[in-house]
């Protein structure tokens, strides 16, 4: 999984910043980060936005990576906390992960 | 300088079918106005989340000092999701201190009842970061705190019957209030029972959609409500970049802000009025604004604390739970029974309450305002 890593102090971020919250720094640079992590927690969605009603019920994760980040991410099949799960893809920008 | 609460107003709160946002909000004005004496208004602020994106009408404001012949006066509109009422009283509150003003009077609405479940849940998904991998997760606003409350449960000895309880808590305490939404006795079973939103919350885990309108006067004359603080706090807005998901910052700083501005502490509050969008974070909110000690607000639940006879009362309304949670109303109907507390004559009265804070929430903790009141 691609990540962004502050060039000045090393903070990390799934999503692009301008700022670092830590160091205000502004540049930046792409790092690889692992695919593996574990479900820090998680939700089944019952009740989904309209666009994700064929889906319904699927589980929205918040995965604790080997690394230090946590990232937010679907999955299709049930999950308990502390699972160990692997990034697959991003799909239409969500980022999909497999038991 | 000081400012006071001078009278306050609520409509009904709940499925309105046959009222308009222009009425709601009209009737909750004239009522604070009558109830403060009939004022010279200096200036609106009205609290609104979706009034242009669900119901085509913005300038809420100047339709409200137009109506109320109020003159040429300056009004505006605050947004901040869920916080929009809680902003819009600070922003008046500010508009006194500062000295511009010497009355104002605050309103906060919401319609929200004439349009499909599917179709609130889209315009309430504004309140998330949309330009970001979470939404395209398919994350939903009720979601964010489902995932709060599994972690919750899973680092402390909570079940959902606690997260239940609050709910029958707050569903008690609406049966004693005629404005609130949902007044039917329910039972910890059919709580636990109910068909699941996003797990572990239940139907009634979660805030209704409702219509409904409140509104406040504050002035810098006196009156026997003084305001001790108002304070504002923004937090993440989405919950990858949360550093401890089982807390929310902007409540905890705007609860810190608050009491360093009163003088106060968490131990000298007689009455709350919490953001209960979710029974999760009733629990959560009353340990980040000190109240309980982390991860122990759901013993405090247990143990009754929380009840209007117990040693913090915490939503005597009915919360948004069971009182309803009309958008931009709610921050300022949160204002409207602190007040009624500390005047004694409330619904749920608690004994001798002399001071009340009010907490608000915007978006998935990316707003908190908080005001603290004394009766003098």
């Amino acid at each position: 999984m691609i990540a962004y890593q502050c060039i000045n102090c090393g903070f990390q971020s799934v999503t692009k910043k301008y700022y670092c919250p830590e160091c205000k720094g502004s540049k930046y640079e792409e790092v690889n980060v692992s695919d593996e992590g574990e479900v820090f927690s998680y939700t089944t969605i019952h009740i989904p936005p309209e666009e994700f009603t064929k889906y319904a019920p699927y589980q929205v994760v918040l995965v604790q990576l080997e690394d230090k980040l946590r990232v937010t991410g679907f999955m299709e099949v049930p999950v308990a906390i502390g699972d160990k799960v692997t990034f697959k893809e991003i799909r239409e920008g969500a980022y999909v992960f497999s038991k | 300088m000081n400012a006071y609460i001078h009278g306050v107003g609520m409509t009904e709160f709940g499925t309105l079918e046959d009222r308009t946002m222009k009425d709601l909000m009209l009737d909750a004005s004239v009522e604070a106005i009558k109830d403060a004496g009939d004022p010279k208004i200096d200036a609106v602020f009205v609290g609104n989340f979706m009034g242009g994106s669900v119901y085509n009408q913005e300038i809420l404001g100047s339709i409200i000092s137009n109506e109320l012949g109020l003159g040429y006066i300056p009004t505006s509109k605050s947004e901040g999701a869920c916080a929009s009422g809680g902003i819009a009283f600070r922003q008046g509150l500010l508009g006194i201190l500062s000295g511009e003003y010497d009355t104002v009077l605050v309103t906060g609405v919401e319609m929200m009842k004439h349009i499909s479940t599917s179709e609130v849940t889209s315009a309430i998904n504004a309140a998330m970061d949309n330009d970001s991998n979470e939404k395209y997760a398919g994350l939903t606003f009720p979601g964010f705190f489902g995932v709060l409350a599994n972690r919750y449960l899973y680092e402390t000895d909570a079940t959902k019957e606690h997260l239940a309880m609050v709910a029958l808590k707050n569903r008690n305490n609406a049966i004693n209030n005629p404005l609130a939404q949902f007044k039917k006795p329910t039972s910890i079973e059919e709580i636990m029972n109910a068909r699941m939103i996003t797990e572990p919350l239940g139907l009634f885990d979660c805030s209704p959609i409702t219509d409904g309108a409140s509104a406040v006067v504050i002035s810098k004359n006196e009156s026997q409500i003084k305001i001790r603080a108002t304070s504002q706090a923004s937090g993440p807005t989405q919950m990858q970049n949360s550093e401890e998901l089982l807390s929310i910052p902007a409540v905890h700083e705007s609860g810190r802000l608050a009491y360093e501005k009163a003088g106060l502490g968490p131990n000298d509050v007689d009455v709350v009025e919490i953001h209960d969008c979710f029974s999760m974070t009733e629990i959560i909110s009353s340990e980040e604004l000190g109240f309980f000690n982390k991860r122990e607000g759901y013993l405090a639940v247990e143990n009754g604390e929380t009840m209007p006879n117990g040693s913090k009362p915490i939503n005597t309304s009915g919360g948004l739970l069971s009182k309803g949670h009309p958008i931009g109303a709610t921050g300022v109907s949160q204002i409207y029974q602190i007040t009624k507390q500390l005047r004694g004559n409330a619904v749920n009265q608690v004994d001798g309450a002399r001071i009340g804070l009010a907490q608000n929430l915007g978006g998935t903790g990316s707003y908190s305002t908080v005001h603290i009141l004394e009766r003098v």
